[in-house]
């Protein structure tokens, strides 16, 4: 398997169009830059040129948000296209989700959940060892945000990405939002949630907002909207992370009301803090 | 058109066109239409959108006569040659 | 894979139960918390075409919009995770929907929008600047052109670039003073601009003819055969301002 280097262990953002111009004039722009693979697999045009004047002023990361490795086969056509994006743009790190968007050649365009059986487990492995041989690198798998439970499920979330990066080799994307929305959703406590992560195979962070509702029946529920700044408790749950881990790649999601670029940068330098002052303790 | 007449009228519209597109831009960069590539750039994220809100449960239903939305945007004032907007059955 | 069939076909169908073997916390309503996956996956879909289609959007109204995508949506989803190919399809969709035909112009606007979309993203090109002026001194009858890969036609019965323009972001609506045929051209240019132009007359014979491989002597003639008020310049001058490439000249000039 090719090397293909490492994000750094500081503060990145998602990219959004609207920004380029702020970031290419930026003194310090953020250490890295992640973009939806889905949004970049045209043949040519303006995105791909944005793309390669941001990998030259910082790393690069690829997050697939269609691949569906929890669904059926997966999608030739598009695991190529994945691959040749990969081949393009050279970035330091490609993940996707445990999750699915697929079924019988539908395309749902949201991450469903699974049932965490042997079953689905020996299925997502498949499908990653095929997505690993195919793009010839590792990739990170993303934990989920879910509404939903499974009654057949038999492993809890964490044993399954455990036992997934063990067999597979990949490394884990820890999106902390996720932990603290579906914790709020399924009345467990994040921090036991975050005891039980096998935070060795984290190789990045994901930082987001969430919406707070209220569903017909009264109960609190969480939606990972991605519009609005870290919440405090997600914050705080990442500095316990970060003390515990070392500094991680950290990015911030923001891909719903997407605010002016000041806003999103600020979001990046208060992660950057919290790892810096990680880095200056070692 | 015989091919020579043929070459000769594409030489001309050639040297006029020559001629033209050296002239400073015309009224064809009147249609221009600046693309500042953000809803174009793509649609795919991760992020969730509507959370409780009913576009999932509620159904629109369209069978036969069943439809009942009526087209209130600009197509209203837009007058074409058999009437306003949508309210004129128009089979072009 | 039985689980995923049933879970799948719930959420594009608001009258299907709630799939089986799901769990919510206590308290918490299962059927509440599917809805959450179901309105994510239409309105996310909706809000993709809504983004897609702004003229379109404008011109029907934002109810009927949303209502009609929904109709698409769950008759039709997505068969590829680039969405960019799902709006390919909702100008003939709109086609095939009889509230929408009665807006007879709809589905070629939409079709601009969709072109626009593709432009876009549409391979680059090299370009040879200088083959044009080259071609001046042969038998351009004769050169065999390629157009811009983001080159696309929308060909309407309707005045569509007209209608376009006035729906656009920032266009204002008047009475369309010249009620013809209009063909869209969209297209790419050096700067990453997006061009809508009305494509002038013989350009869309010229265009197909040319996209078949006949030279632009052979494509031209079709175009005065056809019609007698070609515009051959205009043409010409399209070409050049759209980066068509010339293949292939001939020294021979025509005497």
């Amino acid at each position: 398997m090719t090397l293909h280097g490492h994000l750094p262990q500081r503060a990145g953002v998602g990219f959004k169009p609207t920004h380029f111009a702020e970031i290419v004039a930026a003194v310090r722009p953020p250490a890295f830059f992640e973009v939806h693979a889905e949004n970049y697999m045209g043949a040519g045009g303006p995105s791909h040129r944005q793309l390669e004047r941001l990998h030259a002023i910082a790393a690069l990361s690829v997050h697939g948000v269609g691949l569906s490795i929890g669904g059926d086969a997966l999608d030739k056509t598009h695991l190529a296209q994945l691959a040749h994006l990969c081949e393009r743009h050279q970035p330091e790190c490609f993940s996707e989700h445990l999750a699915w968007s697929t079924h019988e050649g539908a395309f749902f365009n949201d991450l469903l959940p699974l049932p965490y059986t042997r079953a689905t487990l020996d299925r997502v492995c498949a499908h990653i060892d095929e997505t690993q041989s195919v793009l010839r690198r590792r990739m990170l798998l993303e934990n989920p945000a879910t509404y939903v439970l499974f009654e057949e499920s038999e492993l809890s979330e964490t044993d399954f990405l455990r036992d997934v990066a063990s067999r597979t080799g990949c490394g884990l994307l820890l999106d902390i939002n996720n932990v603290f929305v579906c914790a709020a959703n399924h009345a467990f406590n994040a921090r036991d949630y975050l005891a039980a992560f096998p935070m060795h195979a984290v190789e990045e962070v994901h930082l987001a907002g969430h919406d707070e509702q209220n569903d017909r029946d009264g109960a609190a529920l969480l939606i990972d909207t991605h519009n609005r700044p870290v919440c405090d408790h997600v914050w705080r749950l990442y500095a316990e992370v970060i003390a515990q881990t070392g500094p991680l790649p950290t990015l911030i999601e923001w891909d719903n009301d997407i605010p002016a670029w000041p806003v999103l940068a600020r979001e990046a330098e208060r992660a950057e803090a919290i790892l810096l002052r990680k880095t200056a303790d070692a | 058109m015989d091919h020579r007449s043929l070459s000769l009228a594409l030489a001309a519209s050639f040297a006029a066109a020559l001629t033209m597109s050296a002239a400073p831009a015309s009224a064809q960069d009147s249609s221009k239409e600046k693309c500042f590539g953000v809803s174009l750039a793509g649609k795919n994220d991760c992020a969730a959108g509507a959370g409780t809100t009913c576009a999932g449960t509620s159904k629109v239903d369209y069978q036969g006569n069943a439809w009942s939305y009526v087209a209130k945007g600009s197509c209203m004032t837009i007058k074409t040659p058999k009437g306003m907007g949508s309210l004129a059955a128009m089979k072009s | 894979m039985r689980d995923r069939a049933a879970f799948a076909h719930a959420l594009l169908d608001a009258h299907a139960p709630t799939p089986q073997g799901l769990r919510a916390s206590k308290g918490a309503s299962i059927d509440a918390r599917f809805a959450v996956y179901r309105n994510n996956v239409v309105s996310g879909l909706i809000d993709a075409l809504e983004d897609s289609f702004p003229a379109t959007l404008r011109i029907v109204g934002p109810d009927f919009f949303r209502a009609m995508a929904q109709v698409f949506v769950q008759n039709a989803p997505p068969r590829r995770a680039v969405l960019r190919a799902f709006a390919h399809g909702f100008p003939a969709f709109m086609d095939s929907f009889p509230p929408a035909q009665e807006i007879a112009y709809l589905a070629d606007v939409a079709r601009i929008e969709a072109a626009r979309i593709e432009a876009f993203h549409a391979a680059d090109c090299d370009e040879d600047a200088e083959a044009w002026a080259r071609a001046m001194s042969g038998d351009l009858s004769s050169a065999r052109i390629a157009l811009h890969p983001s080159a696309r036609l929308v060909r309407s019965h309707h005045p569509i670039v007209t209608i376009w323009r006035m729906n656009a972001r920032d266009g204002v609506i008047a009475p369309v003073e010249n009620w013809t045929a209009e063909h869209a051209l969209v297209y790419r240019d050096a700067n990453d601009a997006i061009h809508v132009e009305q494509a002038p007359n013989g350009a869309a014979t010229i265009l197909s003819g040319l996209r078949n491989g006949e030279t632009l002597g052979d494509a031209a003639g079709q175009a005065i055969d056809s019609a007698s008020e070609s515009d051959l310049t205009g043409v010409i001058l399209l070409l050049m301002r759209t980066r068509a490439t010339i293949l292939a000249e001939t020294g021979a000039k025509a005497r």
